[in-house]
């Protein structure tokens, strides 16, 4: 009894005060550091791009491959892990009645961890110690003290997810039989895959360490980066399923619509977390020492997480015709101009969605082993990763900002901030889409990735590259500027906005919805099945791998 | 009267959605055209 009530009265105050104190706290902070990272990430990223036009010579106490590492740490693995946590944690406090207090303890714990990972791993990068990239897999080797970095910020990350784990627990033994609300079962999907995901990453990086060491002479090249990208394809998703869980939840509710079918939505989490993992394969599409019949079953694992995607594309389609059609939209097409485009907090991850149908589309093309020979390791996947991560995955995340910053900080989005974040919107877009489709064109010409600028002494096709590359610089110029107002915006919202009440938009489901089925709750079954998808995947590989090992690299510094 | 009501909400449930399966065509149709040129360039290469 004494249990039901207080679990009552966090419930109520949650529901009257939208989210406690301390909770909304964790988010705050959790978010500060996303944003600074992609104030600095940022501008380190317009060095980049206009060094890679050939605009910029990079001044000699500055390494254009350490800047590179930086700007890929800042933005790939700072702002989107602080920002899901930040987010996930926000709505699993809103929908799950509160966080219980070892749950903050946990995520408190986890802040710290990263934190202190963070600058292990940023002190060497600073001395050009560590200009590896973010990919960091051998045979390029980092000061010792960048992978003591990255073990706490592991761990930071695994508390995260016991956190979640512990808190849906929870509230799943007080409400036997219900399923876990939509918002906090996407956030169960993210973390599984990350913890899951974060396995392979921590052995490489404890086959690193004795390594960079110098306790042992060699490194199994081809294990390590199998390890790397197991996590590296992985995370690309969890930021995708992130994206999506606004998407499915928060755009229909903001739309004035209400949410597509429950099951399918569950289906598709499903989907995504069983056949994640695997798809790092396609990373490794031409790589060497891969039986070619284990590279036949990858390109269709890799193609399965296309699926979920299109049911994605229809589900939001429909909640989208459905809505405007309620709103007297008109015509085949014509309904698309009853949608809200004046708010940001649909424009943004609409136009995020929108890209994600090149980007998803050249990521289906490029998992096709002949096919990736054509873009492999060209800066056409330089932009795919934009228009992926930048686009489909950061502007979702801007938008979420909008009402997400207001919610947690008990502030208001005012009509002049929706206006700004309009603008903002707009720049980023073209920004992007200049730089992205600079990147994707010039990729396709033969222009390598992971290079500074060269004209190859004054080669013909090196030199045809430079108009598209000026793009790539106009298109970085709009970015950072896009970067300063979201900045902005993100703070001001947090401490000078109107104080005010904020709803954390959460649609409802169809009336007369069909019940969703309860085999959708079945967590540790779709875990199991994923490791037996996993294991179909690596076991043979690696092995292969492992028993016919050429001799280990040495540690190589290249820069 | 509340019957009526009724009835004009299940036919507006039913209405097809064909502008999402235009949407879905556009969607396919990127794909398509991104195949076609990647394709196309290593026929040329190859």
């Amino acid at each position: 009894m004494a249990t039901i009530t207080a679990k009552t009265i966090r419930e109520t105050a949650n529901k009257a005060l939208g989210i406690s104190p301390e909770d909304a706290k964790i988010s705050k902070t959790y978010l500060t550091v996303a944003f600074s990272a992609l104030l600095l990430g940022g501008f380190l990223g317009l060095l980049q791009g206009l060094n890679r036009a050939g605009l910029l010579e990079m001044p000699s106490w500055l390494n254009y491959y350490q800047v590179l590492t930086a700007h890929g740490v800042l933005l790939i693995l700072v702002l989107t892990a602080f920002f899901i946590i930040g987010y996930f944690y926000a709505g699993m406090s809103h929908t799950l009645g509160g966080l219980l207090p070892k749950v903050r303890k946990i995520v408190w714990t986890g802040f710290v961890s990263k934190m202190i990972g963070i600058v292990l791993v940023v002190i060497p990068i600073l001395m050009n110690e560590a200009s590896v990239m973010y990919t960091f897999y051998p045979p390029m080797a980092a000061h010792p003290m960048f992978y003591f970095g990255l073990v706490f910020v592991a761990l930071g990350i695994w508390l995260a997810c016991v956190g979640c784990f512990i808190n849906v627990a929870n509230w799943r033994k007080n409400h036997k039989g219900q399923h876990v609300p939509i918002f906090a079962y996407f956030a169960t999907g993210v973390f599984v895959l990350l913890f899951f995901a974060l396995i392979p990453v921590a052995i490489e990086v404890f086959m690193i360490i004795p390594w960079v060491l110098g306790w042992v002479d060699g490194i199994n090249v081809m294990v390590s980066r199998t390890l790397f990208w197991a996590f590296g394809h992985t995370l690309v998703n969890i930021w995708y399923l992130s994206a999506t869980s606004a998407w499915y939840v928060v755009v229909p509710k903001i739309i004035g619509g209400r949410r597509w079918s429950d099951t399918l939505t569950r289906v598709v989490i499903i989907a995504l977390v069983v056949m994640n993992i695997t798809g790092g394969f396609h990373h490794q599409i031409i790589d060497p020492g891969i039986d070619e019949g284990i590279k036949y079953m990858h390109v269709f694992m890799s193609l399965a997480i296309g699926f979920p995607s299109l049911m994605t594309a229809y589900a939001m389609f429909a909640v989208f015709e459905r809505t405007a059609r309620k709103k007297g939209g008109k015509g085949l097409l014509g309904w698309y101009k009853k949608l809200p485009w004046g708010d940001v907090r649909f424009l943004a991850p609409f136009i995020a969605m929108a890209a994600f149908i090149p980007a998803g589309a050249g990521g289906i093309v490029q998992s096709t082993n002949q096919l990736d020979q054509v873009v492999h390791n060209t800066m056409w996947i330089v932009g795919h990763f934009h228009l992926t991560l930048g686009m489909s995955v950061v502007m979702t995340f801007f938008g979420i900002t909008y009402w997400l910053v207001p919610f947690i900080s008990g502030r208001v989005l005012t009509p002049k901030m929706n206006k700004l974040g309009i603008i903002q919107t707009i720049i980023w877009t073209i920004g992007m889409t200049l730089m992205a489709g600079a990147m994707h064109w010039v990729g396709l010409l033969g222009s390598p990735r992971r290079t500074s600028y060269s004209t190859y002494f004054d080669n013909a096709t090196a030199l045809s590259w430079d108009p598209y590359l000026f793009f790539l610089a106009i298109g970085g110029t709009l970015l950072i500027i896009g970067v300063i107002l979201q900045v902005y915006a993100v703070f001001n919202m947090m401490f000078f906005a109107p104080k005010g009440e904020t709803e954390f938009p959460l649609a409802e489901e169809e009336e007369g919805a069909a019940k969703t089925p309860y085999w959708t709750e079945r967590w540790g079954l779709w875990i199991v099945v994923m490791l037996i998808v996993v294991s179909m995947a690596y076991v043979i590989p690696l092995t292969e791998f492992i028993v016919n090992a050429p001799p280990g690299s040495p540690p190589l510094k290249t820069w | 009267m509340e019957s009526t009501k009724v009835s004009h909400k299940k036919a507006e449930n039913h209405e097809p959605l064909k502008g999402t399966w235009i949407s879905c065509g556009v969607v396919g149709g990127v794909i398509l055209v991104t195949y076609l040129i990647v394709y196309g360039l290593y026929m040329v290469r190859v």
